[in-house]
């Protein structure tokens, strides 16, 4: 998904370009999205093909007019000719490759794209460097190429206001000094931790799971049912060991897997924490594993982790950032979790001593279940 | 609280559409746009006798097209005084006068913003907006009055000129080419109070079109200036005719004509292609650009090595586009422009395809012509609407006097 919004910043980003910025309609111009952020320095490069035959007829074959046609191989030389970095110490990088080919169409003009990526050397001064860039521009003199930041870090704490051009290469003006924008560990924290709490409300499933949990957690099961109403003091002291362990459960998979320990692929985990939700749900409904709560919470807190980690793995920090985005993300889960429990509880606790929760609790139940029913089929498909 | 993911990718959808739909106009291939020139009444059933100057057509989208052909031979009335500046300056304050309060705040503007002087653009107004007041929003009145300013301001060719690049707007609207193309989307801006003496600029300009003319105590610098058209044939449009650029088109052309095949070879700027003009907008950067070839890298022939005939056709095509503007009022800047010891520092140079030859009809044609002060180039693109045709980019500089050198 976020791969998608990527996807679209990128195409605004450039359609905005084709209609602000270019300097005239049929003379397309480039884009080169800058990604600071990784170990490597990470080009994505927007070419227009009819632009870039003019610049260098011998990457297309001859006997073709179709631009689509153009000769990977080659290109891969042409880029690595064409677009270096120095360090702020002068050492020069070339590209360590040139990938992720792809040829896209836009407002009628087509466009190839790719990536470079520049490894970072050791004593690699982050405080800036320089991109000399002509792919084009070596020929076609009139050329325009516009550079930017491409960085989910980066678009996260932008993406509500433009995303700005950091800078035009042209005629004359082959060197652009990048410096990427410093983003201190305080806002990085703030950041993730509004973004885990975003993550937690705007994730469905994970509040339908919670609440599943919590349902019962008023009450006492006896002969396989739920039964009596427990004391308020039980009830909060339940309630809160599922949710100390759940939240122990997904704090430790979010680190392990965000850290590089361990790996799940994304379809099975995705198709677990819809399971969650269904047993919790059925637990809701009939005591399964009413003395065993807090250690049912802790394994799909695994699971859940996983889904969390998921999203994280799509924001790309480097290690050191990732510590503070990590603390910060499970915070910010943890906050609107405690938010919740606060808010549903006390209101539980009074409805479990009426006599219609347990309809309450069924109904809730069941729809959760039909819900999670839903996403197992959905995400298995 | 932060933004949840979904509405992210809704803003991202939101801004994606809004800026296609911007982009729509510019689209060579739409062809569903047949029904805007119905909305723009004015701009197809204008069949010449239509003579109120400026019906707008009731249009409430403020933007209508303006009947070009009534303006080309208003006259200037009162304001007809002994130097063209002071009858600028005259048609100037007629202007002023005829306006609301929010219309004036729209003409007038502060001299001393110098990003606000440098914003112009060849593109249409919907793509980049423009300083100043909206020719197709004004009413009748008001409208006469500012096409005066256009003529006071200009020669008598310049003006016809601009009413070609304006008309052809309309023509490439009649074309199917979307509301984006209308004689009504030009713009007129002041900067500072138009004077005899003193010092203020006057901005105007639309799609294909940037006038930025400085005037300092008297002296007029029109530079940067921008023109384009597409047809860069002649069109017609109400029972008038026009070919804005040819003759600008034809005089250069006539200049590399003349050349033998070697001074043509050497003219040649071997190892460059040109999709649109070096030196473009300056897009609001406040100071004057300093991306000219320098050194090594300004080429072509030297005008000083040419015959004096040769001499002769440059000089009628650097006068194709001096001779837009009232003589005595640029005379100052432009007589340096051809004099023998600027020839002896003055390059014209072409590009686009060497077999081809200087061939305006093929699209990266390219001439120029690089003095130590001016700049001219003319740019051969593919239409945008007219897509089986090439169409002008043009830019007049000067090195050192763009905007008076005054930013």
């Amino acid at each position: 998904m976020k791969a998608v919004i990527n996807l679209l910043f990128g195409l605004t980003f450039l359609v905005s370009l084709f209609c602000t910025k270019a300097f005239a309609h049929s003379a397309s111009t480039s884009s080169v999205f800058i990604d600071t952020h990784k170990p490597q320095i990470e080009l994505e490069i927007y070419l227009p093909l009819d632009q870039l035959r003019l610049a260098d007829e011998s990457l297309f074959p001859s006997q073709s007019d179709d631009l689509k046609q153009v000769n990977f191989s080659a290109l891969q030389d042409y880029m690595q000719t064409h677009v270096s970095i120095t360090t702020q110490n002068s050492q020069p990088l070339t590209a360590q490759k040139v990938d992720d080919f792809a040829i896209h169409e836009f407002d009628n003009v087509l466009f190839m794209v790719m990536k470079m990526q520049f490894i970072k050397p050791d004593n690699f001064d982050t405080s800036g460097f320089s991109l000399h860039y002509n792919a084009i521009l070596h020929r076609v003199v009139t050329h325009k190429i516009y550079v930017s930041y491409r960085n989910d870090m980066h678009e996260v704490l932008k993406a509500s206001q433009d995303i700005a051009t950091i800078g035009l290469i042209r005629y004359q003006r082959e060197t652009l000094f990048i410096e990427p924008e410093k983003i201190t560990a305080w806002s990085q924290f703030k950041l993730m931790f509004v973004n885990g709490m975003s993550h937690i409300a705007a994730g469905i499933d994970h509040l339908l799971f919670l609440l599943c949990l919590i349902l019962p957690a008023p009450l006492v099961s006896a002969n396989k049912r739920w039964q009596s109403v427990a004391p308020v003091r039980q009830c909060v002291m339940s309630v809160a060991k599922i949710v100390t362990f759940f939240t122990l459960g997904h704090s430790l998979t979010l680190a392990l897997t965000t850290l590089g320990y361990i790996s799940f692929p994304v379809k099975p985990i995705e198709i677990l924490v819809a399971a969650s939700i269904l047993v919790s749900a059925l637990n809701a409904i009939r005591p399964i594993f009413s003395q065993s709560a807090m250690w049912i919470a802790f394994i799909f807190g695994l699971i859940h982790g996983q889904a969390f980690a998921i999203e994280m793995s799509h924001m790309g920090f480097d290690t050191q950032a990732i510590i503070v985005a990590l603390v910060a993300f499970n915070l910010g889960i943890e906050t609107v979790q405690l938010l919740i429990v606060i808010c549903v509880v006390p209101v539980l606790a009074m409805l479990a001593r009426t006599y219609f929760y347990s309809a309450i609790r069924i109904t809730l139940s069941v729809l959760a279940m039909a819900a999670a029913s839903y996403w197992i089929i959905e995400r298995s498909m | 609280m932060k933004l949840s993911k979904k509405v992210w990718q809704s803003l991202a959808v939101l801004a994606l559409l809004a800026n296609l739909a911007a982009c729509g106009d510019s689209d060579s291939s739409s062809s569903s746009d047949t029904d805007t020139s119905t909305s723009d009444s004015s701009g197809t059933d204008n069949s010449g006798t239509d003579n109120s100057g400026s019906d707008n057509s009731g249009s409430s989208s403020s933007s209508g097209s303006i009947s070009v052909s009534d303006f080309s031979d208003i006259s200037l009335g009162d304001c007809e005084l002994d130097t063209s500046l002071e009858s600028l300056v005259c048609a100037a304050n007629a202007l002023i006068d005829t306006l609301d309060e929010d219309e004036l705040a729209d003409l007038q503007l502060d001299y001393s913003d110098s990003e606000a002087r440098t914003v112009w653009s060849n593109l249409p107004t919907g793509n980049v907006s423009r300083n100043g007041i909206e020719l197709g929003a004004l009413d009748d009145e008001s409208l006469e009055a500012a096409m005066m300013v256009a003529k006071a301001a200009l020669s008598d060719d310049g003006y016809q000129d601009f009413l070609g690049v304006i008309a052809a707007d309309d023509y490439l609207n009649e074309l199917g080419g979307g509301s984006a193309y209308s004689s009504g989307k030009y713009y007129l801006a002041f900067f500072g109070d138009p004077d005899v003496s003193g010092d203020w600029m006057l901005q105007l300009g639309g799609h294909h079109l940037a006038y930025n003319i400085t005037y300092l105590n008297g002296d007029g610098y029109p530079v940067p200036n921008h023109i384009g058209t597409e047809p860069k044939v002649s069109f017609e449009l109400d029972s008038a005719s026009y070919a804005p650029l040819a003759d600008e088109g034809d005089a250069l052309v006539a200049m590399f004509d003349s050349l033998s095949e070697s001074e043509l070879e050497e003219a040649y700027l071997s190892g460059e292609s040109y999709s649109d003009v070096l030196m473009g907008p300056d897009n609001g950067s406040g100071t004057l650009p300093t991306d000219y070839p320098t050194g090594d890298n300004r080429k072509g022939i030297l005008v000083s090595s040419l015959t004096q005939d040769q001499q002769a056709l440059v000089t009628a095509a650097i006068e194709q586009w001096i001779n837009d503007y009232p003589e005595e009022v640029v005379e100052n800047l432009t007589l340096s422009y051809v004099t023998s010891s600027a020839y002896a520092d003055t390059y014209i140079a072409w590009a686009g395809t060497e077999s081809a030859g200087v061939d305006v009809d093929v699209a990266g044609t390219y001439m120029r012509i690089d003095g130590p002060n001016l700049w001219i180039e003319v740019a051969c693109q593919n239409g945008v609407i007219i897509s089986d045709e090439t169409h002008y980019h043009t830019m007049f500089r000067d090195k050192s006097w763009d905007y008076g050198n005054n930013l």
